[in-house]
């Protein structure tokens, strides 16, 4: 709670010394803006709608990259699988046609889903076994593959699914996927409402049983907490740190599926703002906690809503958000100065 | 590909590319390998390029002089630098978390910065640049060199000699393989790593610097596009020898410099766009794979060191 404070403050400083109101920016940023008819964040139903459509990512990447922080791995190649991972759902919803029925239909997607998750490990097999085998540092080489990844997907759009007259207007998209392999939305309360954020909610509960109440989970706490230990202890460490990396991937994967199927339905080369990068101070305000990781997806989604509030409003940048995360993030590195504002506070109020 | 090296008005224009490309990522890897050798990491050094960049392109923008610029990223790069030394050091900062942050923060504040500034959204207005050193025309082609080419090659020189070369150079190298002997020999350990942080964020703001008011002459989101990443693997490459950086940036330049040049003169039929432009990175992943184990840098690199 204290880094969140001091990502709104120190960002807020920013923005007051440069010229703009953090005040009317922090207040439209989560409730909006009546005479503009803005929701932000949570002002109305679109906005609460909106917030969790894009929760339903970030909680994902978040979970891989707290599921990798657990165990001392910084894997910060998720934006990259995701890639992988959206294009590769694409291609099995848009090669295969299934007849029309809510069975096949179900079939279809989960086929999917399946698959980019599958091309989301493999993809990510790649920074885990130079960091087994060579020794190469994966915040290195998971934030060069995210660029590859990106220019393999954009390469395989532009060469098979747009005109070789150029890339039109519109951007670098794909034709829809067949109609079995998308996943509608339902209506809540006149807005559509996207089922994206069951699947995300599925593997959140997957994660919280797997890390508080399996070995497995045991396993990787120990080797986040001292790899010398947890080898003495008999787990093997390049196992864990393959299968935190692993599930990162495949968390990568689906949340490019879920793009793909249950928002866009097709695949859009600029679908990701960033959403990989973004797990990582969810990652850190979560702690090392699912639940925490859980709420803190929710509010960074908030920032990220929020923030295209605010632009209308004051003027500012929606990149904004990325002020305030990278605030947060560089507090979190600073446990011990967190530790000194905690306990000062706690003085305080036992004073007062 | 053979006519690469065949037709000698394309092998000019690579070399000249090649030896635009590296200055960045040469400063980095200079600046960084310095610091690791004094046993501190900093993993900002992208977004320490990418503040020093706009700092440089405002500089420039508002006092019509490109050599202010140049040296308002110099100090940002330093106090940057500093600052996440100071962390490091007095507050036992996680090292690699506060460069993600520091980067992260970085892209929100220029692009704030930039609509402050400019009012407009993604880049800025044409600055002053800095004039170029010489010019050299091949077959009535211009070429330019900047003054930060002969700059940042003296660098890496001056911080070899200074490392293997002199007293200072083997305190810094000290506190980097055993902090505790270090301190035990009267070297203060925390004084060391403060120097070589402002020392490397300066460079690190150099090569900002020349990414906006040299190379280029406006200041643009994201312009750093990856190059304090490609400096960090270059100290891995280049074995944390400012040195051997010199051959190793002028080599991962040239891959920097091939997409452009694949990208003009080959055109999208032969080959497309996207794999050019995947070299740089793809490369350093490879030179990662091949260098990661077989180097071995400064044994306690990103240990925080506490005097008990």
């Amino acid at each position: 709670m204290i880094i969140i404070a001091v990502g709104f403050l120190v960002s807020g400083l920013i923005m007051y010394v440069v010229g703009y109101d953090p005040v009317a920016a922090y207040s439209a940023m989560f409730f909006g803006s009546e005479e503009r008819g803005l929701e932000g964040a949570f002002g109305g139903i679109r906005g609460i709608v909106s917030t969790l459509r894009e929760a339903s990512f970030i909680i994902l990447t978040g979970l891989a990259a707290q599921v990798a922080f657990s165990a001392g791995v910084f894997n910060v190649g998720v934006e990259g699988a995701m890639y992988i991972g959206a294009f590769v759902s694409f291609v099995v919803g848009y090669a295969l046609s299934f007849p029309a029925s809510a069975a096949t239909n179900a079939l279809h997607a989960l086929l999917s889903i399946l698959a980019a998750m599958l091309a989301g490990m493999a993809w990510m097999y790649v920074p885990a076994y130079l960091k087994i085998k060579r020794g190469a540092h994966e915040v290195v080489t998971t934030i060069m593959l995210n660029y590859v990844a990106m220019f393999i997907t954009e390469l395989l759009v532009v060469k098979f699914f747009l005109p070789a007259t150029g890339i039109p207007p519109g951007g670098i998209l794909t034709p829809d996927i067949s109609p079995s392999a998308k996943v509608e939305p339902v209506q809540l309360l006149g807005v559509d409402f996207s089922l994206g954020i069951l699947p995300t909610l599925l593997v959140a509960i997957i994660a919280l049983i797997v890390m508080k109440r399996t070995v497995v989970g045991y396993s990787i706490r120990a080797v986040g907490a001292s790899p010398r230990a947890a080898k003495y202890g008999g787990i093997d460490v390049d196992k864990i740190i393959l299968l935190v990396m692993l599930a990162g991937g495949a968390m990568g994967g689906l949340a490019g599926a879920i793009d793909v199927q249950f928002i866009e339905h097709k695949f859009n080369q600029a679908f990701s703002p960033g959403y990989g990068i973004s797990g990582i101070p969810v990652a850190l305000i979560g702690r090392l906690d699912v639940l925490g990781v859980v709420v803190a997806g929710v509010f960074v989604s908030a920032l990220h809503i929020g923030a295209q509030s605010i632009q209308p409003v004051t003027g500012m940048p929606r990149e904004i958000s990325s002020l305030i995360e990278g605030v947060i993030v560089f507090s979190a590195a600073l446990p011990s100065v967190i530790e000194i504002i905690r306990s000062y506070l706690k003085r305080r109020g036992a004073g007062s | 590909m053979s006519e690469i090296l065949v037709d000698p008005i394309i092998f000019v224009s690579l070399a000249f590319g090649a030896i635009r490309s590296m200055i960045p990522l040469l400063l980095g890897s200079v600046g960084e390998s310095t610091l690791e050798r004094s046993g501190l990491m900093n993993l900002g050094v992208e977004g320490i390029m990418l503040m020093s960049a706009f700092a440089s392109a405002y500089g420039s923008w508002v006092t019509g002089n490109p050599l202010v610029g140049l040296l308002c990223g110099v100090i940002v790069g330093a106090v940057l630098g500093l600052l996440c030394g100071y962390l490091s050091v007095k507050f036992r900062a996680d090292q690699v978390v506060l460069g993600l942050g520091l980067t992260t923060f970085s892209l929100g504040l220029t692009e704030t910065l930039t609509m402050a500034v400019w009012t407009t959204y993604g880049y800025g207005k044409s600055v002053p640049r800095m004039p170029p050193l010489m010019r050299i025309t091949i077959e009535g082609i211009p070429y330019d060199i900047s003054f930060l080419l002969p700059i940042s090659v003296g660098l890496a020189i001056a911080a070899y000699w200074v490392l293997y070369g002199t007293k200072q150079g083997l305190a810094i190298r000290s506190c980097g393989e055993n902090a505790l002997a270090a301190d035990a020999a009267g070297i203060n350990v925390p004084m060391v790593r403060y120097a070589t942080s402002a020392f490397a964020g300066a460079l690190f703001g150099l090569a900002g610097a020349y990414i906006a008011i040299d190379w280029n002459n406006i200041f643009i989101r994201a312009m750093t596009g990856g190059r304090g990443w490609v400096s960090i693997a270059l100290v891995i490459f280049s074995g944390w020898n400012p040195l051997a950086a010199i051959g190793g940036s002028l080599l991962f330049g040239f891959f920097d410099t091939l997409q452009y040049w694949v990208s003009a003169s080959l055109g999208a039929s032969l080959l497309p766009a996207q794999v050019p432009r995947m070299i740089p990175y793809l490369v350093t992943v490879l030179a990662l794979a091949v260098y990661g184990r077989r180097a071995r840098g400064p044994a306690e690199v990103g240990k925080p060191y506490v005097k008990e």
